[in-house]
């Protein structure tokens, strides 16, 4: 018995040394997976069931399985052929969320499309594939899903980024409303700032203590809700570039 | 198929570097090269190529103007900025944000410069797998902010944002 656990000790000992510290954590499961279509719902469990981090799966076959379930294991991740009868459009997200914020969904797609992908990101899938997708393939994914990444295609991030463009660009104006906020002498330190100075030239150029531009970064700081004097910089810019 | 025009926009060093990489690729056709500067924006109001591959490291506020202009008066290029593994995130991110469709570390340029200038001009992004989450959060936020308070991945942005260097 005490050899026994002494062997088991040290075998937990191992498995700690060789694996991320995230993937010993004791979690009731790692994966769930969701499908009406029972042969395809084997199949994607035997395709996982060799994977570390993502062999301890469940399955379910619909919507009242699907929300007993999630609350029960709260997997690591989420795997749900969409759409799935008994919910509307991209609802399933929304509930999933609701019982078990920290699970990350997967949407498994019969024909994948760009703007459905993007719509699925924005209700908080964490990924989104073909049902074709190799096995392989979807090993990959649902790693780096279980990891905190976003898995899309390069054409999906593509239109992420043309609709991050476009709202950046509508939500300039604020930028310089923001700026307004300022004080005659903060304009000034925010100029000399974007030009890349340090605290202490600028406390040289307006010939104050270097304690007192301190001061002044951390007002111009709040009052235009940036971090870091890149930022501020880029603030600067936005002010004098061509709306 | 026509080639796909690219102009190039870095110091001169670099300029001959990324021609030599592009140039024998097939496609793919550089048809000018400029500073990394303002004088970019001259250079991509003329020639309107498909491509501009842009060095973000410096000067940085720069292209940082150069991409805001060619957003706004040359939609149709899209543009791959150069960085290196100390450009700070949250300026990739802004360039993302003024219309950038992906970066390349220049460290990957030997290997990756063609395939990333073909995938931009179909459309796709380039940039990291890491990237995508920080890029959708602003997103949301930026969506969110403009509508209503709530927006579903607040708690995931919370987390993340207070990682942001």
């Amino acid at each position: 018995m005490r050899a026994n656990h002494r062997t088991l000790q040290r075998s937990i000992a191992e498995t700690r040394a060789a694996v991320p510290v995230e993937t010993v954590l004791v979690r009731p499961a790692d994966v769930l997976i969701a499908s009406a279509d029972r042969a395809l719902r084997r199949r994607l469990a035997q395709s996982l069931a060799s994977e570390r981090g993502l062999r301890r799966l469940r399955e379910a076959g619909d919507r009242a399985e699907i929300e007993r379930l999630i609350p029960e294991l709260t997997p690591a991740v989420f795997l749900l052929d969409h759409p799935i009868p008994g919910y509307a459009g991209l609802e399933s997200l929304q509930t999933i969320r609701a019982l078990s914020p920290t699970t990350r969904t997967v949407l498994l797609v019969a024909r994948p499309d760009d703007a459905d992908a993007v719509a699925a990101l924005k209700q908080g899938a964490s990924g989104y594939c073909s049902r074709q997708s190799e096995p392989t393939l979807l090993r990959r994914a649902l790693q780096r899903v279980r990891a905190g990444e976003i898995w899309v295609g390069r054409s999906v991030t593509g239109h992420l980024l043309e609709e991050l463009a476009a709202l950046s660009q509508r939500r300039g104006p604020e930028t310089s409303q923001r700026l307004r906020r300022l004080t005659a002498r903060e304009r000034e330190l925010v100029a000399i700032v974007a030009a890349g100075a340090s605290n202490k030239e600028i406390a040289d150029r307006l010939s104050i203590a270097e304690r007192t531009v301190k001061a002044h970064l951390t007002s111009i700081f709040a009052k235009l809700g940036v971090s870091s004097r890149l930022h501020l910089a880029v603030y600067a810019l936005e002010a004098h570039a061509p709306a | 198929m026509t080639p796909i025009t690219v102009v190039v926009a870095a110091e001169p060093r670099d300029r001959v570097l990324w021609r030599r990489l592009l140039e024998p690729a097939g496609g793919i056709s550089v048809v000018a090269d400029v500073e990394a500067g303002q004088a970019a924006w001259a250079v991509v109001a003329r020639l309107r190529p498909r491509v501009l591959l842009l060095d973000l490291r410096r000067p940085r506020l720069d292209v940082l103007a150069v991409l805001r202009r060619i957003r706004l008066g040359r939609p149709g290029t899209r543009v791959i900025l150069l960085t290196s593994r100390s450009t700070p995130i949250a300026l990739i991110l802004e360039g993302l944000r003024r219309g950038a469709r992906g970066y390349l570390d220049r460290a990957a340029l030997r290997a990756f410069l063609p395939k990333a200038v073909r995938a931009v001009d179909s459309g796709e992004a380039w940039v990291e797998r890491r990237m995508v989450s920080r890029i959708l959060d602003q997103l949301v936020r930026l969506g969110a902010s403009g509508l209503s308070a709530g927006s579903p991945r607040s708690p995931h942005m919370a987390a993340r944002r207070s990682q942001a260097p």
